[in-house]
């Protein structure tokens, strides 16, 4: 319960801090509530490239699995959005653990090429295979089907700002977590030497199939939130051109932080607002950002600050163990 | 078959491509004993030692331990059956903390059978792992760099930190390769040292070159030569030799 | 589907296959001689096609495009390489890719500050027809076909009979043993990137009359030029080749069975290829590019 406090008190203080940035600039909900979806997909990507060393150029899809099984149960199915939300996340899981053993084998670059194929492919056949059910590229339209929910009308935007908010909470605590966790060491540790995680007596390819499932999941409950926001999902929202996005907006915030995605998120949905109000495209931006990123500030904005909060602060890890060295060293 | 080998190959031999790293190699070695292994760069000890961890399937030949055939089990597989190493280039993890480090390899073991779910759940910070973490820090002195991102420290502290973490593993076997290359005399000493008091309490497998140091804890020596175990036996025996002396010292 | 269709699918398919060639060969030689990967090459590609745009409207003449498109991508290759590249070489793949991508996408947002969103037609420069086999093919198709050969020609003749091109060779086959020769591996590298980006604007500015020139044309080839340099083996030129063939025939008879298999067979390709194959058709560098272990 303790360790569950600590790891919460981070998440809190940012949800309340956006939260006061809702009702400081109230136009700009609809920009919020991206911002909350979006980072839950780049938390995704950021186990994978991140805490892992993976390079996907195929997330779109997993984004796509989970818009379109919240779509296609509201359109065809049932009307509770909070199912369609189940359901999306139980193809996350399940998507993660059939395609996960086939692809984290691969190396790097092949890896990163196969997840743009898998994007392609699993695009096309929602597109065009299962054209009678998804309605090809004029898209699904539920909104009106989608029935009331326990507590928060989730049809409102406002109501549904509040619903995301709180999603995006419990999965950042989650997040942290598993940061904190035995699991997010070896992660780490296995980006940087896989070979000694194995002669540590890891089994590396489950924790990197675990890796790759979460990314999975966290990617189709995004891509659930986005098609429950829209009250509609066409391809367009998973096209295989759009996995730069999540990939740029992972290596700005922050490769393998907690809080990396959100502040990635935030700069990447911010310039792009910013830049397409005057010149209408942000490639060019988000360029120049990301070269800066890779060559001066490696660890992005959010583990630049984290670096520099340490220095400030000290670095405060350990402590236990500290204590127990001092005391020992005074017996 | 006696059971009582802790570590025996049988006829071990791998090729890389037309070259034979290691040519027909039977090899036994003792519960709790310690042997050092000897030889010129690229006699093929390295490769030998990546054999009996799993690092490399052999060609041909048996790898098996307290009798049971591990010759293709994973390397992970035989850090349950509680054989360590360590790599003749340091291997360590750079993005870590030195207690991390250490953390994740004690993890393993403390974990043993229940790992996959309490790997979710577990943090490696916590009262028990604290514990052995510090202890093994202060065997080799590293307790002072607990905090430090161990890409950032000199290759000695490395060496030791990896020593750190085969030992966190609680391992019967210890397969350790150059442990004190690049080492300065004091370094070398103080892992000596710790070595010694481990003697005849685990079993430990060693690639040294410095021989004097060898001798001053291990049973028995081997020497390799082109892929094969030329002599082995006592240290004065094997070092008397006339093939070692020929081979090894160009006598 | 009958033969009637089958034929030009053929020969439409060839001049896919000249396209997939000349913006492939950069890729493939990127990974083969400097161990990078450089998704940049597609910017090359796209300003060979404006430049082919930009030339045909100010000046009607295409041959002038396309010496444009070389010029241009050829120059943009060496800005790219001797400023940036330099810095990446040695380092992790996956650093490399990130690295080029984020030029590509500056290349894009250039490209869009430039020229604009819309699509820039370009029409092709002969519209003849000519009969081969029974079937009306447009000569223009054919001129791409006879290009992309004679460039192979070409650079088969500069890998086996200059001094740089065994270089390169060599390079290719060990990049450490060229550092040892004392060869100035540097301008090696120069050199070969500016000729593969010189290539990926002539594919360009000659593909401009083909498809749409747009900011994002280079997406779609990227990937189609990523297949064909798996499916061939990285760096190996004849296998760039034999897999442009066959990647132009699937696009090419895929589209005529089903229009919209134009677009998704070739990844199906992809993913059968990495699945099982990855070492591509002729596994060249299998040992560089392949399983982790
Ligand atoms: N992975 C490998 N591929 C090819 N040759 C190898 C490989 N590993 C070792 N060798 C060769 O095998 C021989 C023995 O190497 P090694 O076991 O490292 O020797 P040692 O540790 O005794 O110096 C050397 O000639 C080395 O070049
Ligand atoms: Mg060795």
């Amino acid at each position: 319960m303790n360790r569950i406090l600590k790891v919460s008190y981070g998440p809190a203080l940012l949800v309340f801090l956006i939260l006061m940035a809702r009702f400081t600039f109230p136009n700009k909900m609809t920009f919020i509530i991206e911002l909350a979806i979006f980072s839950i997909y780049v938390m995704g990507n950021n186990i994978l490239y991140g805490y892992l060393g993976m390079v996907s150029f195929g997330q779109p899809f997993y984004l796509g699995v989970g818009a379109y099984a919240t779509a296609i149960f509201l359109a065809h199915v049932g009307t509770n959005p909070l199912v369609g939300m189940l359901l999306s996340l139980l193809m996350g899981l399940v998507v993660g653990l059939i395609l996960g053993p086939a692809f984290i084998r691969l190396r790097g670059d092949y890896f990163a090429l196969i997840n743009a194929a898998t994007c392609a492919i699993g695009m096309f056949t929602i597109e065009k295979l299962l054209l009678p059910i998804t309605r090809g590229d004029d898209g699904l339209w539920y909104r009106a089907r989608m029935s009331q929910i326990p507590f928060v009308d989730i049809r409102m935007p406002d109501k549904f700002f509040l619903f995301a908010l709180a999603i995006f909470l419990i999965v950042l605590i989650l997040y942290n977590f598993m940061d904190k966790s035995a699991l997010g060491s070896s992660f780490r540790a296995i980006r940087v030497n896989e070979s000694k995680m194995k002669f540590l007596g890891y089994d590396t390819f489950k924790i990197r199939w675990i890796g790759f499932t979460l990314a999975s999941i966290l990617s189709a409950l995004s891509g659930s939130l986005y098609a429950i926001n829209f009250g509609f999902v066409n391809p367009s929202l998973a096209e295989p051109h759009r996995a730069a996005e999540v990939l740029v907006a992972t290596l700005i915030g922050g490769a393998g932080t907690v809080f990396g995605p959100f502040f990635g998120t935030l700069a990447f949905l911010g310039i792009k607002d910013l830049v397409s109000q005057y010149i209408a495209h942000w490639e060019l931006a988000v360029g120049i950002l990301t070269l800066l990123v890779l060559f001066r500030f490696s660890k992005g904005i959010w583990g630049n600050t984290e670096a520099i909060m340490n220095e400030k602060f000290g670095k405060k890890r350990n402590r236990s163990v500290k204590k127990l060295l001092t005391d020992k060293a005074a017996t | 078959m006696d059971n009582s080998e802790i570590l025996m190959t049988k006829g071990v031999t791998k090729n890389f491509g037309d070259f034979t790293a290691l040519n027909d190699v039977d090899f036994e070695m003792k519960d709790k004993e310690a042997v050092g292994i000897i030889g010129p760069n690229g006699a093929g000890k390295t490769t030998f030692l990546n054999i009996i961890t799993g690092y490399y399937m052999p060609d041909k030949g048996n790898v098996f331990s307290e009798g049971k055939d591990i010759t293709h089990l994973s390397p992970a597989k035989r850090v349950a059956l509680k054989i360590a190493r360590t790599f003749q280039l340091v291997h360590v993890f750079d993005n870590l903390s030195v207690f991390e480090n250490v953390a994740l390899a004690f993890f393993r073991h403390k974990e043993g059978k229940s790992l996959p779910l309490r790997i979710f759940s577990q943090s490696l910070s916590q009262p028990l792992i604290d514990e052995k973490v510090s202890e093994y820090l202060q065997i080799f002195e590293l307790d002072h760099l607990i905090d430090e991102v161990v890409g950032n420290l000199p290759l000695g502290s490395k060496k030791r930190l990896e020593l750190a973490m085969a030992f966190a593993a609680d391992p019967k076997v210890l397969v350790l390769d150059e442990p004190f290359a690049g080492l300065g005399d004091q370094e070398i000493n103080e892992i000596v040292g710790v070595l010694k008091r481990y003697t005849h309490n685990k079993t430990i497998l060693i690639v040294e070159h410095k021989v004097s140091k060898l001798t001053e804890f291990v049973d028995r020596l081997a020497v390799m030569n082109e892929g094969e175990i030329i002599a082995y036996g006592g240290c004065q025996e094997t070092l008397n030799n006339p093939e070692v002396r020929r081979c090894y010292w160009k006598v | 589907m009958n033969i009637d269709l089958l034929l030009p699918a053929i020969f439409f398919g060839l001049s896919v296959s000249g396209i997939l060639f000349l913006v492939s060969l950069g890729i493939s030689i990127g990974f083969g001689l400097m161990r990078i990967i450089n998704m940049e090459q597609m910017v090359y590609y796209t300003f060979g096609a404006y430049m082919a745009y930009t030339m045909v409207s100010a000046t009607g003449s295409f041959l002038l495009g396309i010496i444009a498109g070389i010029l241009v991508a050829a120059f943009l290759g060496f800005l790219v390489e001797t400023q940036l590249l330099r810095r990446v070489y040695g380092k992790e793949l996956m650093f490399t890719m990130v690295v080029t991508f984020s030029v590509f996408l500056i290349g894009i947002g250039i490209i869009q500050y430039t020229w604009g969103l819309d699509p820039k037609p370009v029409s092709s420069p002969f519209h003849t027809m000519i009969p081969i086999l029974g079937v009306q093919m447009p000569l223009y198709r054919l001129f791409i076909i006879a290009i992309a050969f004679v460039v192979y020609v070409l650079i088969q003749l500069m890998l086996n009979k200059t001094i740089i091109g065994k270089a390169i060779r060599a390079g290719i086959e060990n990049p450490d043993q060229v550092q040892g020769l004392g060869i100035n591996i540097r301008r090696i590298f120069t050199v070969t990137f500016v000729v593969a980006s010189g290539l990926a604007g002539l594919g360009g500015s000659l593909n401009a009359p083909l498809t749409m020139t747009g900011p994002y044309m280079g997406f779609d080839m990227l990937l189609f030029a990523f297949i064909t340099v798996i499916l061939g083996g990285l760096g190996s030129i004849k296998g760039t080749l034999v897999s442009a063939l066959i990647m132009g025939q699937v696009i090419s008879v895929g589209g005529t069975i089903w229009s919209p298999l134009a677009f998704v067979a070739p990844f199906i390709v992809m993913f059968c290829v990495i699945l099982w194959r990855p070492t591509g058709l002729f596994g060249v560098t299998g040992k560089a590019f392949g399983f982790q272990e």
